[in-house]
């Protein structure tokens, strides 16, 4: 027993003698466990509370309800907050910690670490306001180190005689434990959200009870629902395609009674109601039952399985393709009566159907050797067909070849062979796999069309040699009385001038000017058929001398337009240099001709290399700013005799551009016509620069 | 030494505008005819020899470019001069004929007055004794104005 000291804290009531404590305050602190022994034989002197004995009654209250509860208590009592707890508190001291020592302590020495927050509560406290906290977080030194310890508490102010307030009672309870396990529990539900996220499943929660439906996001977004909890199951029904409807409901009727155990696994299509995006899903889950064996929920999850289930039935129609390819090959082979073989190439060892043998010449039931097969080749075609295995076995792997085999009665077939060869790593082929077909009758036709064709060419280009020939003399023979016509009129205008009348003049013009005409039109014919004479030489030709030549020989024209001609520095090119100076003659002509009346002319030449379709050409334009055309005369105006104006205007033969056409046809080149009517034309030709063709 | 030219053409008409141009420009021109080839050769053959020959290309039969092929292969012959006579005016034929060895080569024109006027310029150079500088010659067969068609 200690003794209580003399000095004694000023709101004590009464003063004991004695040191010991008296019965009176024994009664209050009887009991109380390892706490209540603790606080009877702990020297209360050492503290500013003093001896028990004089301990004001409040104090001594409010101790013995501390110790006598099962529910943690503290106290801090007086100036110093000196400090006192129960059993039921003490393990939140933990171990190795502040217990024992916090008995009689005062508060700022125990609390070192969380004085600063619990201070300003006891003041607030000792000001007469109580405080409620919950879960709150209060590390605290324990167990040898710094914990996080979650108290729920209540900080209560004690008032004691005078009723000022002596001290604060702290009823609190620990909930680190609660805390931890919400916190795990939190864990685990963001875990699981994660995983149900992750698998991209969706979740659906059904209360049989009240007939709602709920589900994640992301099967209202399968479902096209509106992100709104608890709908009616109806509508989610409504989304199952028509045919499987009555399947689901029917899988949920079975899951929602006692006796199917309530498990539920069915796979059906939904079509959302605003994408109309279909999805074929795997709804698994299972129904929860009271004592009463009614559903009382009824919950689980969805998986997207289109993709699983479309790669399944692909699969399956594979294998049967797979299955079915080998029988509708052999039908197939037979029916185009191919032969097929397969030749391995070490061994020679070669497997081939029947068709095969009968293309051979062999019977069916015998089995013939690779060399018993390639003895039927014809000698002369030997070689053909061994180069062309060899080509397949070096090269690419292809083998093609058209040969003729002799059969034992001495009748030849023509057959054609297709093979692939097959490599293994090493890039060495080691089997040979194809067809064989017997083209004979094929073959015949073939030559005997190519004969007819070679008959009916030679034929045709007779025909046209003979009428190109006709037109030649016909025009050529033509020219002569049309000369004759025109050299007599001249000569009676010349030599009878004087005894003509004025109107005879006019006739006899009028006579001339169509001799004329007629003259230009037969030498049109005349060319248009020497054109096509293949005799005239190719040879180098330098374009700029040709334009200078056209230039001297259209002068007097030039002049009467008041034209100017630009020209480009253009190519020496390779052609028949007489059809070239027509071709570029007729252009410019042309141009001179149907020039405006009331502008003068004006003709630009162009050059330029031009890459069409990966032929190099030399592309010359003849630009003019002449009366044009409209865009509906282009594809006639290369045609022979078609004139685009009034010959009373404009005089031509209507032969000119259809020689153009043909010269650049003949040089393997093309050519073609822009225009704007009114505005002025643009011909274009582009002539390769490897003129020659075969 | 008067002039002696032969026309060979199967052209009456041509042969009477030759005569008569011959006759304008100088009377004393002997002007002999030849419908075809072969009574040309059998004329040169006999000993004929004209001053120059105007050959037609367009005959039946025996055509101009045999004709001038003949002339230019047998050495009696290969020395008269002979201008090709033709409707033609093709480049390509101009150049064959000078190929065969044709002093000159003449479109049969339109107009007298240019027949004439060629006629004239052979004639005055054979006179001149300098027929050769009529050489390669290509003879003005149409007038300015037709130039223009």
């Amino acid at each position: 027993m200690v003794s209580c000291s003399k000095y004694n804290l000023s709101f004590m009531t009464f003063i004991s003698e004695s040191s010991e404590p008296n019965s009176n305050v024994l009664n209050f602190l009887s009991g109380g466990g390892e706490m209540g022994e603790r606080i009877r034989a702990f020297n209360w002197n050492t503290t500013s509370l003093g001896c028990i004995n004089t301990w004001p009654q409040s104090l001594l209250t409010t101790v013995s309800i501390v110790l006598n509860s099962k529910f943690p208590m503290f106290i801090w009592w007086g100036d110093e907050l000196i400090q006192f707890y129960n059993d039921a508190y003490r393990p939140s001291l933990g171990n190795e910690g502040k217990h024992p020592v916090a008995l009689g302590q005062k508060g700022v020495d125990c609390w070192q670490e969380i004085w600063p927050v619990i201070k300003p509560l006891i003041d607030r406290v000792l000001q007469g306001e109580s405080t409620w906290s919950e879960d709150q977080l209060i590390p605290i030194y324990r167990n040898g180190q710094m914990q996080d310890v979650y108290w729920t508490f209540g900080y209560s102010p004690v008032y004691i005689e005078g009723g000022i307030i002596g001290g604060v009672l702290v009823v609190c309870t620990e909930t680190t434990n609660m805390v931890q396990n919400l916190k795990k529990i939190e864990e685990s539900e963001n875990k699981l959200r994660f995983a149900i996220d992750a698998a991209e499943l969706g979740t659906w929660d059904y209360d049989p009870v009240k007939n709602t439906f709920d589900g994640n996001e992301r099967l209202k977004d399968w479902f096209g629902l509106l992100p709104v909890s608890e709908i009616d199951l109806s509508l989610a029904l409504a989304v199952i395609s028509e045919e499987e409807r009555p399947d689901v409901i029917k899988a949920i009727t079975r899951a929602l009674d006692y006796s199917s155990g309530g498990v539920y696994n069915v796979t059906y299509t939904i079509i959302n109601p605003v994408s109309k995006e279909e999805r074929i899903v795997n709804a698994k889950g299972r129904a929860w039952f009271n004592d009463q064996k009614e559903a009382y929920r009824f919950n689980g999850t969805l998986q997207d399985v289109t993709t699983e289930v479309i790669a399944r039935e692909l699969n399956e129609e594979i294998q049967d393709q797979i299955r079915f390819a080998g029988d509708r090959l052999q039908l197939a082979l037979d029916a185009g009566e191919i032969g097929y073989y397969e030749l391995l190439i070490e061994s020679d060892e070669m497997d081939c159907n029947n068709q095969y043998k009968k293309i051979f010449g062999f019977s069916e039931e015998h089995q013939p050797t690779y060399k018993e097969f390639t003895s039927k080749i014809v000698a002369k075609d030997i070689a053909v067909r061994n180069k062309a295995i060899k080509k397949a076995m070096e090269g690419g792997g292809i083998y093609n070849a058209e040969y003729r085999v002799e059969h034992s009665n001495g009748e030849i077939r023509w057959v054609k062979s297709f093979g692939k060869a097959m490599f293994d790593d090493a890039h060495k082929p080691f089997k040979l796999i194809g067809m064989i077909l017997d083209i004979t009758e094929h073959k015949q036709f073939a030559e005997e069309l190519s004969k007819q064709v070679r008959q009916r060419t030679t034929e045709l280009k007779q025909t046209n040699a003979d009428l190109l020939q006709f037109a030649h003399v016909a025009s050529h023979d033509l020219k002569e009385p049309v000369r004759k016509v025109k050299i007599f009129t001249n000569r009676i205008k010349e030599e009878f001038k004087p005894l003509i009348p004025e109107k005879g003049h006019l006739y006899l013009d009028k006579i001339l000017h169509s001799t004329d005409r007629m003259i230009s039109m037969i030498e049109g014919v005349l060319t248009y058929s020497t054109l096509s004479d293949l005799s005239q030489a190719m040879g180098k030709i330098d374009l700029n001398e040709i334009i200078i030549n056209i230039k001297k020989d259209l002068e007097i024209l030039i002049d009467e337009k008041e034209a100017t001609i630009t020209t480009d520095k253009l190519p020496v090119i390779q052609g028949v240099p007489v059809l070239i100076y027509q071709l570029f003659y007729n252009l410019i002509n042309n141009a001179l001709k149907f020039s405006k009346t009331d502008e003068a002319s004006q003709i630009a030449i162009t050059y330029a290399r031009e890459n069409v379709s990966g032929i190099e050409y030399e592309k010359l334009t003849i630009t003019d700013n002449g009366i044009g055309f409209s865009e509906e005369d282009v594809e006639k105006m290369f045609d022979a005799f078609i004139r685009l104006n009034s010959k009373d205007k404009y005089e031509g033969t209507g032969l000119g551009l259809a020689l153009c056409k043909k010269i650049v046809d003949r040089h393997n080149g093309i050519i073609f016509a822009n225009g704007v009517k009114d505005i002025g034309a643009v011909f274009t030709i582009l002539l390769p620069l490897n003129t020659i063709k075969s | 030494m008067a002039i002696e030219f032969l026309l060979v053409d199967d052209d009456a008409d041509d042969s009477d505008l030759i005569f008569e141009a011959l006759s304008e420009i100088d009377p004393n021109v002997k002007y002999t005819y030849a419908m075809e080839g072969p009574e040309a050769f059998s004329m040169l053959e006999n000993g004929y020899a004209p001053s120059v020959i105007f050959l037609d290309i367009n005959m039946p039969g025996m055509n101009g470019w045999n004709c001038l092929t003949k002339l230019k292969a047998e050495e009696q012959f290969k020395k008269i001069p002979v201008v090709m006579y033709s409707t033609s005016s093709y480049p390509h034929e101009i150049e064959k004929a000078f190929k065969l060895g044709a002093l000159a080569f003449f479109t049969k024109p339109n107009h007298y007055t240019l027949l004439k006027k060629n006629i004239k310029i052979i004639l005055d150079a054979l006179h001149g004794g300098d027929i050769q500088s009529l050489d390669k010659t290509v003879l003005e067969s149409i007038t300015p104005s037709e130039k223009k068609h």
